[in-house]
């Protein structure tokens, strides 16, 4: 954890919130802050509660228990709706509108709004900006979600899944675009599912499951919890020898002498390796991946350790 | 496509929060056309709203708009006023009834919520824009019963009517919201169908309520419909002794809708997903 203990109040806070849905217990005892102008990312399997944390920090729904506050106020009284945008999971856009009408309607809710054509050029939607919207390809309408979002100029971004059914190219302009808008202060809280791209983005990421906050650090910090450092090789060293190397957290070996080391040093593992004189073929060196640690969090035995 | 090595756009810079609110009338103005936008662009909606009732009249209408009624009013006025209150329900019960459900499910209203348009507005836009609409719909009605069947209102008789059905439409538009906000999309649309023929139908406005059997003469009274041509019929024969009690029976279904209607609107929001 690297709380600092600045003077800036976090801009969404959660304070021991939970969300119950009849029987469905969507979020237990959640305490969570978001600081302002981080970009964090909240990972956590299906169902674990993420979309409900955010129609909470909209406003739409109240906790059943605990306190939720945006920019210091409470989300439901509405007030800082004017400085929140929001793209939510299932895009929802009207129909009958032309991309442009759509953005260009959304513009005028908000006080100091972007120019029209510069939330389609955000969400790289020019060349379909005179198409209806319910004509618009998956991928597409997500964009118009994301041009929707941002149109207000909004202060906090609140982005439920964001890339799903986008393409590669569409990907790439998007976190372009997110990094745009992050550079300017805005404060960004976004859920997705690709890990690598919260890896590479995110300053901050929060894991969650079955509505509980499981970690929340770095993308680094969050890597460097797993001992998922991962050397293979092929050698003539028997189980016994491979796992009196330095640094082995645990070791398998094949029939065929195949190793897997995993380690949380491989460098000073491979340096023992040569220094020992082994000889070995085939080495593969990985790093542990943002991945590895969010699947090694959520994985069913990880919850009661 | 744009490739990520263009540079960003230019943003402007952050702006502290100001507790300012966006200016009523542009954003009232965008929600309308957005609203016109989509009923001129649903052709079923079009057709239904505008088509239909010039349709119905050209049909039922046209072959005997110049005979009077025992009472002595012109038939073609009396159609126009039945016709037009027609046009009116059905508007109300798909532009409220069923697209309000499908905006809600798919999460367009949710959106909204979400974002800072305060509830009335959404609302006010939808009203002034099925008001709208509808006296366009009149209006085409007026002109087609005039230039096809050369039935004339006369000016002041025509504002006369517009005016008595577009405010009568209010229980209308209320009963719409209900539908859109307690049934799903597919429901609502059926029950926007069936409610706008039967209600008409048994209003008297397909066939003179003195021709129907007696127990729908008898449960018109009970009905919005009715009551509504009962007001542009009064114009028409220039008898309003009993105004007041339709108004009334419209108040009343007002509240009774209103109500349901918010009560449902309520729940809905209350339900936050
Ligand atoms: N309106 C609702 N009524 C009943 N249960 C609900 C409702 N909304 C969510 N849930 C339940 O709450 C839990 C959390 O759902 P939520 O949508 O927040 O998950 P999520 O983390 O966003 O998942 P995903 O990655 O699939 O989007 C799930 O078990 C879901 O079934
Ligand atoms: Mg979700």
């Amino acid at each position: 954890m690297t709380h600092s203990s600045s003077a800036t109040p976090p801009a969404v806070e959660l304070v021991g919130v939970s969300k119950r849905f009849g029987p469905v217990e969507a979020l237990r005892g959640l305490t969570l802050g978001i600081r302002a102008g981080e970009l964090t990312a909240l990972l956590g399997p299906n169902g674990a509660g993420k979309t409900t944390a955010i129609s909470l920090m909209l406003g739409l729904a109240r906790p059943t228990a605990g306190v939720v506050r945006v920019l210091g106020g409470d989300p439901a009284a509405g007030g800082g709706r004017t400085v929140i945008g929001s793209m939510p999971q299932e895009s929802a856009i009207p129909q009958a509108l032309t991309v442009r009408e759509a953005v260009t309607l959304f513009a005028r809710l908000y006080p100091a709004p972007l120019s029209v054509d510069t939330a389609l050029e955000l969400a790289d939607l020019h060349s379909v900006a005179r198409r209806r919207a319910g004509a618009l390809s998956g991928g597409q309408a997500r964009r118009l979600a994301f041009a929707l979002a941002v149109v207000g100029n909004p202060q906090v971004l609140f982005l439920d899944e964001p890339t799903t059914g986008m393409d590669a190219g569409s990907r790439l302009a998007f976190w372009h675009a997110v990094d745009g808008l992050k550079r300017e202060g805005r404060t960004i809280l976004l859920t997705t599912h690709y890990l690598e791209e919260a890896e590479r983005t995110a300053d901050r990421v929060v894991v969650m499951n079955a509505g509980t906050l499981l970690a929340d650090g770095t993308p680094a910090s969050l890597r460097s919890g797993v001992a998922a450092g991962r050397v293979r090789f092929s050698s003539d060293l028997v189980l016994a020898e491979l796992q009196a190397l330095p640094g082995v957290d645990s070791a398998e070996v094949d029939g065929a002498g195949r190793a897997t080391l995993r380690t949380r040093e491989p460098e000073a593992l491979l340096v023992a390796l040569v220094q020992a004189g082994v000889s070995f073929r085939e080495l593969e060196v990985s790093r542990a991946s943002l991945e590895d640690a969010f699947l090694s969090l959520t994985a069913p035995d990880a919850l009661k350790a | 496509m744009t490739t990520p090595s263009t540079p960003a756009p230019t943003l402007p810079r952050l702006a502290a929060p100001s507790g300012r609110r966006a200016p009523l009338l542009p954003a009232l103005a965008q929600l309308i056309l957005a609203e016109l936008r989509r009923m001129a662009r649903n052709p079923m909606f079009a057709v239904g709203t505008l088509g239909f009732p010039i349709l119905w009249f050209a049909l039922f209408g046209l072959p005997n708009v110049r005979e009077t009624t025992d009472s002595g009013v012109n038939v073609g006025q009396y159609l126009i006023v039945s016709f037009g209150t027609y046009a009116l329900l059905s508007l109300a019960m798909f532009s409220f009834g069923a697209a309000v459900a499908i905006e809600r499910t798919g999460g367009w209203l949710r959106l909204l919520r979400a974002s800072p348009l305060p509830a009335p507005l959404y609302f006010a836009a939808k009203i002034l824009a099925a008001l709208l609409f509808s006296a366009l719909s009149l209006t085409l009605l007026y002109s087609f019963a005039h230039f096809a069947g050369g039935v004339t209102l006369p000016l002041g008789l025509a504002l006369t009517i517009l005016a008595k059905l577009l405010l009568g439409m209010v229980p209308l538009i209320a009963l719409g919201l209900c539908i859109g906000f307690l049934v799903n999309p597919a429901a609502a649309s059926v029950m926007a169908n069936v409610l706008s023929v039967l209600v008409s139908f048994a209003s008297g406005l397909f066939v003179p309520l003195n021709q129907l059997p007696d127990v729908v003469q008898r449960a018109a009274p009970y009905l919005p419909g009715y009551h509504l041509a009962q007001l542009g019929w009064s114009a028409v024969a220039h008898d309003t002794t009993h105004d007041l009690t339709h108004w009334l029976w419209l108040a009343g279904f007002t509240l009774v809708f209103g109500s349901v209607a918010v009560w449902a609107m309520k729940r809905d929001e209350a339900r936050g997903q």
